[in-house]
C-alpha cells in the first residue's frame, strides 16, 4: 500500500510540475494530436485511394492505426522517462534515486511527465471510436475485455523494450539513439496489416523486436482476419499476456544491468 | 558500538577502453578490454553516535566514491560497511530510511513546486506519520527560517535558500545518520554561516551523527572535531584538527602592526631562536615562532621592548595550509597518524 | 560592402558547425537509419497499394518509388537544426553575445545551416546505399533533368532554412514551443510532399498544399528528378521555388526586425 502511495505522489508531483506551464501544457496536448492524426492522414489518404490496403479496409485500418496510437499514449505516459534516462545517469540524478527508500526505476519513470502523451492518447481514442462503427465487430463484453487487455499489453510491449534497451545504459551510457530508432519503428510498421510486408519482415517484427503484439495481432483477432496471419492464431489471443511477461523480463534484465551502476564521478 | 563501521573497503572501476578515430564509437561500444581504476583502496575507520567528522582530501581523492558505498549507491569491490548494523548495499531501502543525504551542487527539490510541496513529498516517501511530519515541519521551518519562501517554485529560490530547503528535507524523517557533500559550496558568507549553525546545531540538540564532506575548510574549523583525511583512496589521518595541526604545522605567526611612519620598518631584526620574519613592509609584520622554542610572551616582550606597537594578534595555523603541506609532501608515512582509541 | 566583411564571420560560423555534426556523429548515424525505416515502409505501402496495377493516374510504380526514396533521402540532408539551436541559445540567455556581433543575426543563421549541411554531406556515402538497397534508385531520365534538379535542390534547401528560421524566430516571443515544433516537423513534412506526393493527394488538401512553402523542398525538386514537373515544365517549376525563396526573405526580414525590438534575454 505504501508503495503505491509513493508512486502516485511522485507521479503527482510531475503532473503538477508540467501544469505550472499552463500555455505550454495546452500547446503540447494540441499539438501532439495533431502530430498523430497528421501520420494517419498520409495512411488514410492511401487507403482511401485505392480503398483497401493488404485485404484491410479503411475503418479496419483506421481502427488498428487508433490501437496502436492508444497503446503508445498509455506508454508514453507512463514510460516515456527512459527515453531521459541517459541523461539521468550522467547528470547524477541516479544517485539521488538510490539514497531513497524505493525503486529507482519507479523515480525515474515518474520524474516527469510528457504531456504530449494526452495528445496520442486523444488521438488514438478518437480514430478508435471511429473505427469502432465502421468495422465488422459484434461489441460483445469479450471484445470489448480483448480490446482493453490488448490497449494495456501493447503499451506494457512498448515499454518492456524501452526498459530493455534503456538497461544498456548502465553499461554504456549512451544508448538513446538505439531507442530512437526503436520506437521509430514501433511507429511506422506498428500501423500497418503485416501481410503487405515480406516474409522475413513479419517473422522479424514479430520475433526480434515483438511489433506485432502492440496492435496487429490483437486487432486481427478483434477483426476476425486471422486467416493468413503469419503466426498461429492462439500467440494472437495471447498478445496481452505475452506484453506482460515481456514487461517482466524487461524488469528482471534492468535489474541485472544495474549491478553495473558505476556513478559519474563528478 | 560504532555506528558506522568501514572496514578494508576497495572500490575499483571499470571502463570499456575508449577508441579514437572513424568507428571509434562502435569499437567502444563492442570492447572488452576495460580500464580499472582504484578510487577507494582499503579504507577503515568507524564512527561513534552523535559525532561530527570532517572527510577531507583533494578531487578525485576517493571521498564521493566513499561516502556513495555508505549510501548505498555504490557496491564495493572488497570490504566491509555496516551502517547501523545494515549493509547499504544489500539493504539499500532499509538503509536509505535512516540516512539522509545532501549534495551541494545538486538539489533533491521538485524544480517547479513550491518548496512545502517538495518537503510533503518527502514526507510522504518516507513515511513520516502526519503528526510527526507536522512537528518536524515547523521545528525545521523555525530553525532554518523557511516561512519566507515556502510557497516559492524551488527554481526561484536563491542557492542559499534552496539549500535551506535541502536541509530541511534531509532532515525530515530523522535520519540517525547525515551525509553532507559540500553543503557549503557556492554559498555566500552569510548563507554558509546559517548552513554551519543548522548543522551545528542539529548535531548538538538531536545527536544525529554527521559525515561532512567539504573543501571549504572553514566548514571543519568551525564544526568538527574530528577529521578523516583521504589522499588516493588511503587513509592519510584520522584524529582530532588540532593535533593535526600541531603534528603538522608547528608554528603559529604573530602579525604586528608598528606605530608611527613606515621609515622604521626597514630596520626591524630579532635575533631570537626560533623566531622569523617572514613578511614585512608597510609598518607591518609577519613574525614566524615556534611555540615549543619561545613562550608567546616572551616573544611579545621582546618585540614591545624595540619597537612602537599599535596592534598585536597570534594567528593560528589555518587547517588550509596544512592540508596543503600533507598533500604537498605525500608522506604516507603519517598514514593511520590517528591512534584513536 | 557588407557581404565581403562579413563573409570570414560566416564562413568561421559554418566552420563550427561542421565540427560539431562530426561530435554528433551517433545522431548523425541514427537519423541515416531513421530515413532508411521509413523509405523501407514507404515502399512497401506503395507497393501494396499499387498491387497488381503498373501505372495509377498516370504514374509508373517505378517512378513513385524512386520519387519516394529521393524524397526521403533529401529530406534527412535538408532538415536545417536552427530553430532549435535559437530556441537554446535564448534560453541559456547566449543570445545577447549573437545579437552584438556585426554580421546580422538571420546572417549567422544562414551560416550555421550551411555548416551543419556542409558536415552532413560526407554521410551521401552511407545515406546513399542504405537508400538504394531499401528504396529504389535510379538517375534522371535525361541530363537536362538531373541539371534541373540540382538547382531546384539548392532552392529547396533555401527554403528549408529559411522556413526553419521563422519557426526558430517564434522563440523571441515565447520559449514554450514543444507542441508547436512537433506541428511544424510533422505538418512540415506532410506538405513537403516526401511522404505523398501531390498528385495523389485528395483536391481539397492538394489546393492548400499547393499555397503553402513547404512543396518546395521536396515535391517541386523531386518531381522533376522522375521527370513529372510540378507545374507540367521545369522553368515554371523552379519559378515557384524562387519565388518561394524571395518571399520568405522578405517575410525573415520583417519578423526578424520585430523579433529584435521584442529581445529580452532570459537569466544573465
Amino acid at each position: 500500500m505504501h508503495r503505491l502511495d509513493a508512486i502516485l505522489t511522485l507521479a503527482g508531483a510531475s503532473l503538477r510540475s508540467e501544469f505550472q506551464y499552463r500555455a505550454n501544457v495546452v500547446t503540447s496536448i494540441v499539438g501532439g494530436l495533431i502530430y498523430q492524426l497528421t501520420g494517419f492522414l498520409v495512411v488514410f489518404i492511401i487507403v482511401d485511394r485505392f480503398t483497401e490496403l493488404g485485404g484491410w479496409t479503411l475503418p479496419e485500418i483506421t481502427f488498428l492505426y487508433g490501437m496502436r496510437l492508444t497503446s503508445h499514449g498509455i506508454f508514453y505516459a507512463t514510460i516515456s522517462q527512459m527515453f531521459e534516462f541517459d541523461r539521468v545517469l550522467i547528470n547524477g540524478e541516479y544517485d539521488r534515486f538510490l539514497v531513497r527508500p524505493m525503486s529507482p526505476l519507479v523515480q525515474v519513470l515518474t520524474r516527469k511527465l510528457r504531456v504530449n502523451c494526452f495528445g496520442d492518447l486523444l488521438g488514438g481514442l478518437i480514430l478508435l471510436l471511429a473505427a469502432s462503427r465502421g468495422v465488422d465487430v459484434d461489441w460483445s463484453l469479450a471484445a470489448i475485455g480483448m480490446l482493453l487487455a490488448a490497449v494495456v499489453g501493447g503499451a506494457l510491449v512498448e515499454g518492456a523494450v524501452q526498459i530493455a534497451l534503456g538497461s544498456l545504459s548502465f553499461r554504456y551510457l549512451n544508448t538513446l539513439q538505439i531507442r530512437v530508432v526503436a520506437n521509430e519503428i514501433f511507429n511506422v510498421y506498428g500501423n500497418y496489416p503485416f501481410r503487405i510486408f515480406p516474409g522475413l519482415l513479419q517473422y522479424l517484427l514479430t520475433f526480434a523486436l515483438p511489433v506485432a503484439f502492440v496492435a496487429y495481432l490483437p486487432a486481427s483477432v478483434i477483426l476476425d482476419e486471422t486467416n493468413g496471419l503469419h503466426v498461429s492464431t492462439t500467440l494472437a489471443v495471447a498478445a496481452p499476456v505475452i506484453g506482460v511477461a515481456l514487461f517482466m523480463l524487461a524488469l528482471l534484465f534492468w535489474r541485472r544491468m544495474s549491478r553495473h551502476y558505476q556513478s559519474a564521478g563528478n | 558500538m560504532p555506528i558506522i563501521d568501514v572496514d578494508n573497503l576497495v572500490k575499483e572501476f571499470h571502463r570499456p577502453k575508449r577508441f579514437d578515430g572513424p568507428l571509434g564509437g562502435l569499437r567502444t561500444l563492442v570492447t572488452r578490454q576495460m580500464i580499472t581504476s582504484r578510487a577507494v583502496d582499503g579504507v577503515s575507520f568507524s564512527i561513534d553516535e552523535g559525532e561530527l567528522v570532517g572527510y577531507l582530501g583533494s578531487n578525485g581523492a576517493g571521498k564521493s566514491t566513499t561516502i556513495k558505498m555508505l549510501s548505498g549507491i555504490l557496491v564495493p569491490t572488497s570490504g566491509h560497511v555496516a551502517v547501523n548494523g545494515l549493509v547499504p548495499w544489500q539493504e539499500r531501502e532499509r538503509n536509505a530510511l535512516q540516512i539522509g543525504v545532501v549534495f551541494g551542487q545538486r538539489t533533491q527539490l521538485w524544480w517547479d513546486l513550491p518548496l512545502a510541496d517538495s518537503l510533503k513529498i518527502i514526507g510522504k516517501l518516507y513515511r513520516v506519520e502526519p503528526d510527526r511530519y507536522r512537528r518536524n515541519l515547523d521545528q525545521f521551518i523555525d530553525l532554518l527560517g523557511l516561512e519566507p519562501f515556502l510557497g516559492t517554485p524551488v527554481r526561484q529560490l536563491s542557492l542559499g535558500q534552496r539549500m535551506r530547503g535541502d536541509l530541511a528535507a534531509a532532515m525530515l524523517y530523522e535520519p540517525r545518520i547525515l551525509y553532507l557533500d559540500e553543503p557549503t559550496v557556492g554559498l555566500d558568507v552569510v548563507a554558509k554561516e546559517r548552513t554551519r549553525q543548522f548543522i551545528e546545531q542539529i548535531n548538538r540538540e538531536t545527536g544525529t551523527t554527521i559525515l561532512l564532506t567539504t573543501h571549504d575548510l572553514a566548514d571543519v574549523e568551525r564544526l568538527c572535531n574530528r577529521i578523516i583525511f583521504i589522499d588516493k583512496g588511503n587513509v592519510l589521518y584520522d584524529g582530532p584538527v588540532d593535533r593535526l595541526k600541531r603534528r603538522y604545522a608547528p608554528y603559529r605567526m604573530l602579525d604586528v602592526a608598528l606605530a608611527g611612519d613606515g621609515d622604521s620598518a626597514g630596520a626591524i631584526r630579532l635575533d631570537l631562536p626560533g623566531v622569523e620574519i617572514v613578511e614585512q613592509g608597510d609598518a607591518r609584520l609577519r613574525i614566524q615562532f615556534d611555540p615549543e622554542v619561545i613562550a608567546v610572551t616572551d616573544l611579545i616582550t621582546a618585540v614591545i621592548a624595540e619597537h612602537d606597537v599599535s596592534d598585536i594578534a597570534i594567528v593560528e595555523p589555518d587547517l588550509e595550509g596544512v592540508v596543503r603541506q600533507i598533500v604537498e609532501s605525500g608522506n604516507t608515512a603519517l598514514t593511520m597518524g590517528g591512534d584513536r582509541s | 560592402m557588407t557581404i565581403r566583411a562579413n563573409l570570414p564571420a560566416w564562413v568561421e560560423i559554418a566552420k563550427a558547425n561542421i565540427r560539431w555534426q562530426y561530435m554528433y556523429r551517433f545522431n548523425v548515424l541514427a537519423g541515416i537509419v531513421l530515413t532508411g525505416v521509413t523509405i523501407y515502409l514507404l515502399t512497401i505501402v506503395w507497393k501494396a497499394a499499387f498491387g497488381s496495377q503498373s501505372e495509377v493516374d498516370g504514374i509508373a510504380l517505378e517512378q513513385m518509388l524512386v520519387y519516394l526514396t529521393i524524397a526521403n533521402l533529401q529530406l534527412y540532408f535538408l532538415r536545417p537544426e536552427i530553430a532549435g539551436d535559437i530556441q537554446a541559445r535564448i534560453r541559456e540567455g547566449q543570445i545577447g553575445f549573437d545579437l552584438s556581433r556585426p554580421a546580422s543575426y538571420p546572417s549567422q543563421l544562414f551560416a550555421s545551416a550551411a555548416g551543419d549541411m556542409i558536415g552532413l554531406l560526407p554521410m551521401v556515402v552511407v545515406a546513399i546505399p542504405v537508400a538504394f538497397v531499401l528504396g529504389e534508385l535510379r538517375l534522371p531520365a535525361t541530363p537536362a533533368d538531373g541539371l534541373a534538379y540540382v538547382a531546384s535542390l539548392l532552392l529547396a534547401w533555401v527554403v528549408a532554412v529559411e522556413l526553419n528560421m521563422l519557426i526558430g524566430l517564434v522563440s523571441f516571443w515565447t520559449l514554450e514551443m514543444t507542441g508547436f515544433q512537433m506541428v511544424y516537423t510533422l505538418v512540415g513534412n506532410f506538405a513537403t510532399g516526401a511522404l505523398i506526393p501531390l498528385w495523389f493527394m485528395p483536391d481539397a488538401i492538394r489546393a492548400v498544399v499547393q499555397v503553402l512553402p513547404f512543396q518546395a523542398i521536396a515535391y517541386v525538386p523531386v518531381s522533376i528528378y522522375v521527370g513529372e514537373p510540378a507545374t507540367g515544365a521545369i522553368g515554371s517549376a523552379l519559378a515557384l521555388q524562387l519565388f518561394w525563396a524571395a518571399a520568405l526573405v522578405l517575410v525573415i526580414r520583417f519578423v526578424w526586425s520585430r523579433a529584435f525590438r521584442h529581445t529580452v534575454i532570459q537569466g544573465g
